[in-house]
């Protein structure tokens, strides 16, 4: 009987299934939107004014950890300011070994490299995938398909988060470094405090967060004295 | 036309040849068919690239299985190892003689179709032994063994589930079968055919050596049973000779217990036949890709357990019916 009903299921899901929708997306002659912050290779960006953006300063050769990166420096005037600075003389990406960490993106200074969202074609050559200055520019050219990030961007991102969100994950301070007066949780957090009955320690581990995160927030903002609830919360778990 | 009809010599050998063609060229498209279900079941898509939705496919596989050269082991007895794949199809593609496909559509009206069908499937166990045997692989041997051991256990649950349509319709012929039930009803509509029917089709999986009861088969322990030293031609025709035996089976099931080619709305009776038995092999397929397949053991105490003693009973009350009608 246990058999007979367990075949019948099974006869339910594999029905269920042949009924639904395919997922499957026939690659070669259907091309499925990429991820927006799909990176695939590399390029080298030129400025508003036409010169390039790269001042030969070899910190992306330092950083690869798989030590695909070469660049040839050297100082000359600019063909466009006319003013002497560094430059790229030769830069080769060697995409074979490449791990697309983008670290060499991350420590660009003049957000000279960037990466790009697709290598359309793929190599049929080991040459083919040895990125050239040429083929580096020549990436750079449509601006679509950058990826999303640069150096700058990047270092946004990766900035310590109490610069950004001082609120967002304040270090819960010791139960006993903390003096908290017990009426502390009632008049700083009126609803969304999390319950103070859990436990003997909780009301002083739970309190100290809320009512660092309140007064942290008091005096960013003047003006609204209670905390936003979703920071409440962090602080307190 | 009428002299063709008429001479029973020229009318087997017109209808044979046809039948054969054109269940040959169904078998082709019947596997583009089953890899297409099996594609959605599974969340594939199934054959695509070789014609419009991959129908082309079938035609390409043969073509490559043709250009292969077709390898006798060394120790093999060769000439059963010849012999096996054209009995295994000559033995599936027999069973076709008996089906009804309209009124005239038939190759044979003989008065024991039902007997002769079931022959003939209960046969298909031989030459699958002849494969294994003459393989001289132990994989083969004992996928050989267990067809036999299989294919002898189902035949008589099988046998008796015929028995019921049999009984009711008083003949033995698939086209008096078939007669009766445009006369009084379908088979499968009434409680005692329904179950006959239910049973047949579980029994004819394991005749035509389909999972869930592909033992002989058994993938995962007997490489490919007992065709696992053909290639090429001679796995195809294994092949072929297996969907080939499943239509045919459907064909059988449609005749018996769904009422054969009588059908509604003034449509073509062949249509209504080929329709039957297309959702019958729909049902085989849908089975055979849900289901896991059974242990040895479980294969034999199912036949012995529940499907004799259930076909048994079945028999009985069709006989109580028919006398009770007098």
């Amino acid at each position: 009987m246990g058999y007979l009903l367990s075949t019948l299921k099974s006869l339910y899901a594999t029905l269920r299934q042949a009924l639904s929708k395919p997922t499957t997306v026939e690659f070669p002659k259907v091309k499925r939107e990429r991820a927006p912050r799909i990176r695939a290779s590399f390029a080298l960006t030129k400025d508003a004014a036409g010169d390039e953006n790269c001042i030969g300063c070899k910190k992306c050769e330092k950083v690869c950890p798989s030590e695909v990166i070469t660049v040839v420096a050297s100082k000359k005037p600019s063909p466009v300011t006319g003013k002497a600075r560094g430059y790229a003389d030769d830069f080769t990406l060697n995409l074979q070994a490449c791990i697309i960490c983008e670290l060499c993106v991350q420590v660009c200074p003049t957000d000279a490299i960037i990466m790009v969202k697709e290598q359309e074609a793929p190599g049929f050559s080991r040459a083919d995938l040895t990125l050239t200055m040429d083929k580096l520019y020549k990436n750079a050219e449509t601006k679509e398909k950058w990826a999303w990030a640069n150096a700058t961007v990047l270092g946004e991102h990766q900035k310590p988060a109490e610069e950004k969100k001082p609120a967002l994950a304040p270090k819960p301070v010791p139960a006993a470094a903390a003096p908290t007066p017990t009426g502390a949780p009632a008049t700083a957090t009126p609803a969304t405090a999390p319950p103070a009955t859990a436990a003997p320690t909780a009301p002083a581990t739970a309190a100290a967060p809320a009512t660092n995160a309140a007064t942290l927030a008091a005096a960013r903002s003047p003006a609204s004295v209670s905390p936003p609830p979703a920071d409440e919360k962090k602080g307190g778990a | 036309m009428t002299f063709v009809l008429s001479n029973p010599w020229l009318h087997g050998l017109v209808f044979g040849a046809v039948l054969v063609s054109v269940l040959m060229a169904l078998v082709a498209f019947i596997t583009w068919f089953e890899r297409k279900l099996a594609g959605r079941i599974q969340s594939r898509l199934g054959p695509t690239m070789v014609g419009p939705f991959g129908l082309l496919q079938p035609i390409a596989d043969a073509v490559k299985a043709m250009q292969k050269d077709f390898i006798v082991p060394k120790d093999a007895d060769r000439f059963l190892f010849w012999l096996a794949p054209p009995l295994t199809i000559a033995f599936a593609l027999a069973t076709a003689a008996v089906i009804p496909f309209s009124k005239d559509v038939l190759a044979a009206n003989l008065d024991v179709g039902v007997l002769y069908a079931l022959a003939f499937s209960g046969l298909l166990a031989f030459p699958t032994w002849v494969a294994g045997w003459a393989s001289n692989n132990k994989y083969a041997l004992l996928g050989g063994m267990r067809m036999v051991a299989q294919g002898i256990s189902y035949e008589i649950p099988m046998v008796m589930a015929a028995l019921v349509p049999v009984t009711l319709a008083g003949t033995l012929s698939m086209q008096g079968i078939v007669e009766y039930q445009v006369a009084s009803g379908w088979i499968i509509a009434t409680p005692v055919g329904a179950a006959a029917g239910l049973l047949f089709l579980t029994t004819a999986l394991a005749e035509g050596n389909r999972i869930p009861f592909d033992i002989p088969e058994a993938e995962s322990e007997l490489v490919a049973g007992p065709t696992t030293e053909y290639n090429a031609i001679g796995w195809s025709i294994f092949a072929a000779s297996e969907y080939a035996h499943s239509v045919i089976t459907a064909a059988i099931v449609s005749a018996l217990f769904l009422g054969g080619w009588d059908g509604w709305w003034n449509l073509p009776p062949l249509l209504w036949m080929v329709a039957k038995t297309g959702f019958v092999f729909l049902i085989v397929t849908w089975v055979r890709w849900s289901l896991l397949r059974f242990r040895s053991d479980q294969l034999m105490a199912l036949c012995w357990k529940y499907l004799v003693p259930g076909a048994l009973l079945l028999v009985l009350i069709a006989g109580i019916q028919v006398s009770v009608r007098g």
